[in-house]
């Protein structure tokens, strides 16, 4: 038996070391578990909330703001790292009312006990779950490995200037245009159901900002933020930063309570779905397949999808790591996603799962990931036989707000472009887009980049032409107000899709 | 005999080390920044065999990612092609995976829009890629910003001004300019439809050159 134990020794360290390099860098897990729950674990002024909402607090699809049950449902959470314990500012998070230049003494301060305590109507209250709900996904997210950018300070205005009480809305800013404008999140709404009152909204945004800082502010969706109505990449900003929101609070579904204020849902049905419904996949052809509307692809809808996908891998990490699973997943999911480029698709992002895969989990999940993209019907399609059929010219327009009237060729005018593309191949034509360039200074190029969806077999789309999809579709440029009469200005416009090669219209603007 | 004993014992023993540990309980890790920390396991094996144990390399010294990605660009500046009038800033973003870090590109105290350079460090310090958004670009006297322009316009509108100007360099990343244009960064309101963009106009004449706006909801 004495001869055994070296054998036993050698092979239980041979057996460790097989398994090393499989499981990702070290996690404080059991903070991490509670930091979602519990929030940060710090001394600073209390306050008294319902969290994440009342309809998700109490289970209740009819809750209001002022319900007892809502009221009962709250609890006591420390508000940290407070710059000074009157005001709900950090160095980084400052949370305001309606604009960055409210007045500070118009902004929710403690009661004498030092507490912000506030009845979830009012809306110092919403400032407050703004400032608790923001620093414990930032802690969150830190604590999984990731930096978030602080370069600049992010603003918070829980009921942004213009907000009434029949809008809802919500805007994530980056502002890469301008390197002294500060990142903002603007909720807009002063209904019963306000936006300020739910923490899904504030993770959700903060998504938004969470991509960004971990793709190195490359821009996943730079040709959304420069104006394109839809691209895969803003498909994935809105898929990344559900899917956030959604793990973070172990919930399959975000939007329960800012549904309420749109038409079309009961009370109690979210805004979106992260897991199937009725044990059906959601097929990705019926999300991304350009309809010739414009309605599809939509980002919302695609995005869904996409959070159904991550859903299935998420659920896998649970079978593996039981209640550490959710935590081991996000911090897979966004390991990935922090390989993303410029304006990236749902390809790259699959590929860039695998790829972490490798690297986090030693190639673990492949068979995990690739089932759940191609369960929704995410395959790769047969390679075309050669580009789409395309035709296009230029048409130069003045822009004024939404209306868009064709006029003569002149310095500072608009281009936009009528567009016929064509699929004349057996399959789908996957992820087609329309790119804008010129070799001349003198086009600017404002909207460089537009995406158009899949194409089905066989199937024609128009763009800027009676019938098609309106000229809000095309690529757009404008000519340089230091052109001059008699310039010609050439353009390229580039048609790509990711399974054949790309379709090239080379013309002019002459002035 | 006994050998084969012995060998199929350690067989038997190294399979059972693998199917124990995975039971083990997720450990929690020491806050002690100087604990050797101990990395959780799953609770079944991974769905995929291993491949193999990756060899035990030490990461190289070399300190932060930053000074990684500093030491690597200030060897390869001249391949990189960076140009003497243009001094670079480093910041870094990190990830499980690793760090990238990024650098703008300066001119004296203005940015140059449109001109970056990535350097991606692994887990292990090493310098593992390179994306080089950097090309060479004229550089700008500062009398280009003496005489600003009056109104920032697309062509159509006058766009309202809703913050103080930035001068700064910008190169458009989808034009072969091989100058970079003095210009302003400026958050400004389209009148006609109450929206709120930040956009780049040329200093001399207000041209707006590039718009952004925000991410917004349904």
């Amino acid at each position: 038996m004495r001869a055994c134990l070296p054998f036993f020794l050698i092979s239980f360290v041979l057996g460790a070391c097989a398994k090393r390099g499989c499981e990702g860098p070290p996690l404080e897990l059991e903070s991490l578990r509670n930091l979602k729950t519990q929030g940060i674990s710090a001394p600073g002024p209390r306050s008294y909330l319902v969290l994440p909402n009342p309809i998700d607090a109490t289970s209740n699809p009819a809750a209001t703001v002022s319900d007892s049950k809502t009221l009962e449902s709250g609890n006591i959470f420390n508000l940290t790292n407070l710059l000074v314990p009157n005001r709900l500012d950090n160095a980084f998070l400052k949370v305001r009312v309606r604009t960055i230049n409210d007045a500070l003494s118009s902004l929710a301060a403690p009661n004498n006990a030092g507490d912000f305590n506030f009845q979830p109507q009012d809306i110092r209250y919403s400032q407050t779950m703004a400032y608790r709900s923001l620093s414990t996904i930032q802690a969150y997210v830190e604590g999984l490995g990731f930096s978030v950018v602080k370069s600049r300070p992010l603003f918070v205005m829980v009921q942004a200037e213009g907000s009434t009480s029949q809008d809802v809305n919500a805007f994530y800013d980056h502002a890469y245009l301008n390197p002294s404008a500060p990142r903002t999140i603007k909720l807009y709404g002063s209904s019963s159901f306000a936006p300020g009152v739910d923490q899904d909204m504030y993770w959700h945004e903060f998504g938004h900002l969470f991509n960004e800082s971990i793709t190195g502010e490359r821009g996943i969706d730079f040709a959304g933020d420069n104006g394109a109505i839809w691209t895969e990449g803003s498909a994935l900003h809105e898929c990344l930063a559900d899917y956030l929101s959604e793990s973070a609070s172990d919930k399959d579904y975000i939007g329960k309570w800012i549904a309420r204020n749109i038409g079309g849902f009961r009370p109690g049905d979210p805004l979106r779905w992260a897991s199937d419904r009725n044990g059906r996949p959601l097929d990705f052809a019926a999300v991304a397949r350009a309809d010739g509307t414009g309605a599809k692809p939509e980002r919302y809808e695609v995005a869904e999808w996409c959070t159904r996908v991550l859903w299935d891998i998420r659920q896998s990490f649970i079978e593996d790591y039981g209640s550490d699973g959710p935590t081991i997943s996000d911090r897979f999911v966004f390991s990935a996603a922090s390989l993303l480029g410029r304006d990236s698709g749902i390809a790259q992002f699959r590929d860039a799962l695998l790829s972490a895969n490798e690297d986090l989990h030693c190639g673990g999940y492949g068979e995990v990931i690739n089932d759940a993209f191609e369960k929704r019907g995410f395959v790769k399609p047969e390679a075309l036989a050669g580009p789409l059929a395309v035709t296009g010219t230029a048409v130069t327009v003045r822009v004024n707000g939404t209306s868009i009237q064709p006029t003569p060729p002149a310095p500072g005018v608009s281009v936009v472009f009528s567009v016929r593309i064509q699929n004349p191949f057996p399959s789908v034509a996957r992820n087609v887009r329309m790119k804008l360039s010129s070799s001349s200074p003198l086009l600017i190029t404002k909207i460089y980049q537009q995406g158009l969806g899949d194409l089905e077999a066989g199937r024609t789309i128009n763009v800027g032409s009676l019938g098609g999809l309106p000229s809000t579709f095309s690529v757009l440029g404008e000519i340089d107000s230091r052109a001059t009469p008699g310039s010609a200005i050439p353009y390229t416009l580039t048609i790509m899709t990711e399974n054949g090669p790309d379709a090239v219209v080379r013309g002019e603007v002459r002035l | 005999m006994k050998r084969t004993f012995f060998v199929s014992f350690a067989l038997v023993c190294f399979l059972g080390a693998l199917w124990l540990k995975p039971d083990a309980p997720a450990l929690e890790l020491s806050r002690e920044p100087s604990a050797q920390p101990t990395a959780h396991e799953p609770k079944r094996a991974p769905r995929k065999a291993d491949r193999g144990s990756p060899s035990f390399v030490p990461p190289a010294d070399l300190g932060s990612p930053v000074a990684a990605a500093n030491a690597y660009v200030t060897l390869h500046r001249d391949a990189l092609g960076i140009q003497s009038h243009h001094q670079l800033k480093p910041e870094e973003y990190r990830s499980p995976l690793g760090s990238a870090v990024k650098y703008s590109v300066y001119q004296g105290k203005h940015l140059v829009m449109g001109l970056q350079l990535e350097i991606f460090v692994n887990k292990k310090g090493s310098v593992s890629r390179v994306s080089n958004g950097y090309r060479p670009v004229e550089e700008a006297g500062e009398e280009a910003w003496e005489a600003p322009a009056k109104n920032f316009t697309d062509g159509v509108t006058v766009f309202e001004t809703e913050s103080a100007p930035v001068a700064l360099l910008f190169v458009p990343e989808n034009s072969p300019a091989s100058k970079a244009e003095p210009a302003y960064a400026v958050q400004v309101k389209n009148k006609t439809t109450q929206e709120t963009h930040q956009g780049i106009f040329r200093a001399s004449d207000g041209q707006m050159l590039a718009l952004s706006k925000g991410r917004g909801e349904p």
